[in-house]
C-alpha cells in the first residue's frame, strides 16, 4: 500500500501536540490535589519520552519503567512486550509523531542562526546511554541514574515542582525541601540548559545522540512494517535531507536507525513511503 | 535482510505474537506493572 502525499506535517506536529503534549500531560486535578496522579494508567507507559514525575502525567514514562525493573531486578514482560509489538509495526514513528520533547526540539531549531551538524560517531552515545545509565547502573545501585540526569524530567518535572513547591496536604509543609535542592538538581539544569542551546544549532541533537527510547526503536527500525523507499532514478539533490529533521541522506539512510518515519521526506516526489514486510 | 519474503512474513508474525503474549503476560501480573516507583521528581 503505497501512501499518498497529504498535508502530513500539520497532522505531524497536531498529533506531537495535541497526544504527546497535551493528553499525556493532562491531569489538571493536581492543582487542587497538589499530589501527581497516582491511578491505574500510571501503570502503563507511552512509546516516548514523558517523564512520570511532571505534575500533570497521566502516564509513565518507558525508560522510567525500564529502570524501575532494573533496579528491582525483575524481568519487564509487559515493556519488552510493547516495544517489540510497537518497533514491528512502525519503528521509530513515536519520535517523529508524538514524543514532544522532539517537538519541542523541532521548535527551537527554526530560530534562525547558524546550524551545525552532528558527527556520525555520536549516533551510538544512545546506545550507551541506554545500556549503562538505564541498565547496568540501576541493576547494581537500585537507582534510577537516567532519570536523575534527564533533560526532559528537568523540564517537565524539576523545574514545575521547584517553581510551584505546593503545600504537602498530608503534612502541611513544602513538598521540596529547600535543602532537597542540591549539586545534583543544578547538573540537571545544566544538562538541560546544554541540550536546548544545541537544539537552537543542531537538528534533533537528543533524539541522534542521547535518548534511550529512540535507542530502543532504532533496533527495529530496519525490520518494521512500515518503510520508506527512494525512487532508482533519484537525482541525489539532497533536498530530502534538508526536509529531514534528522538530516538523513534519504537515499542512503532511509530506515536507518536514526529515521523518525516523519513522512516529511516524502515531499521529494522521488520519496515514498509504504507498509511492507 | 536478503531472507526470502515467506520467511520474512513467518519470522514477522512470530516477533508480533511473541510482544503480545510478553503483554498479556506483563497485564497479567507476571511482573507488577502498577508498580512504578512515583517516588519523585529525582531532584
Amino acid at each position: 500500500m503505497v501512501i499518498k502525499r497529504l498535508s502530513l506535517k500539520a497532522w505531524r506536529r497536531l498529533s506531537q501536540t495535541i497526544v504527546g503534549l497535551i493528553l499525556t500531560n493532562s491531569y489538571v486535578q493536581v492543582i487542587a490535589t497538589k499530589m501527581p496522579y497516582d491511578g491505574p494508567l500510571k501503570g502503563m507507559c507511552v512509546p516516548f519520552l514523558n517523564c512520570h514525575a511532571c505534575p500533570f502525567a497521566v502516564f509513565s514514562c518507558p525508560i522510567g519503567m525500564l529502570q524501575h525493573f532494573a533496579a528491582i531486578r525483575r524481568f519487564p514482560f509487559f515493556l519488552l512486550g510493547f516495544f517489540i509489538t510497537i518497533g514491528l509495526v512502525v519503528g521509530r514513528a513515536a519520535c517523529g509523531w508524538l514524543c514532544p520533547f522532539g517537538l519541542i526540539q523541532d521548535w527551537l531549531y527554526k530560530i534562525k542562526t547558524r546550524k551545525f551538524g552532528i558527527p556520525k560517531f555520536l549516533n551510538y552515545t544512545k546506545y550507551i546511554i541506554l545500556v549503562v545509565l538505564v541498565l547496568i547502573i540501576p541493576y547494581f545501585t537500585y537507582e534510577h541514574w537516567f532519570s536523575k540526569l534527564c533533560p526532559f524530567g528537568a523540564l517537565i518535572a524539576g523545574i514545575p515542582w521547584v517553581w510551584w513547591n505546593p503545600i504537602d496536604p498530608d503534612f502541611g509543609t513544602r513538598i521540596i525541601e529547600a535543602d532537597m535542592i542540591g549539586w545534583l538538581y543544578y547538573l540537571k539544569m545544566a544538562i538541560l540548559a546544554f541540550f536546548l542551546i544545541w537544539f537552537i544549532v543542531a537538528k534533533r541533537p537528543f533524539c541522534r545522540v542521547a535518548c534511550p527510547m529512540g535507542a530502543i526503536w532504532a533496533l527495529f527500525n530496519r525490520v518494521s512494517l512500515l518503510k520508506f523507499k527512494a525512487a532508482k532514478d533519484c537525482p541525489d539533490c539532497d533536498q530530502c535531507t534538508q526536509y529531514c529533521p534528522m538530516e538523513l541522506k534519504v537515499k542512503t539512510e532511509v530506515d536507518s536507525e536514526n529515521c523518525i518515519k516523519c513522512f516529511d521526506c516524502i515531499e521529494c516526489k522521488y520519496v515514498t513511503a509504504q507498509f511492507k514486510i | 535482510m536478503n531472507l526470502p519474503r515467506t520467511w520474512k512474513i513467518i519470522l514477522f508474525l512470530v516477533g508480533i505474537v511473541i510482544g503480545i503474549l510478553l503483554m498479556l503476560a506483563g497485564i497479567f501480573k507476571i511482573d507488577d506493572v502498577a508498580q512504578i516507583r512515583l517516588e519523585g521528581s529525582e531532584l
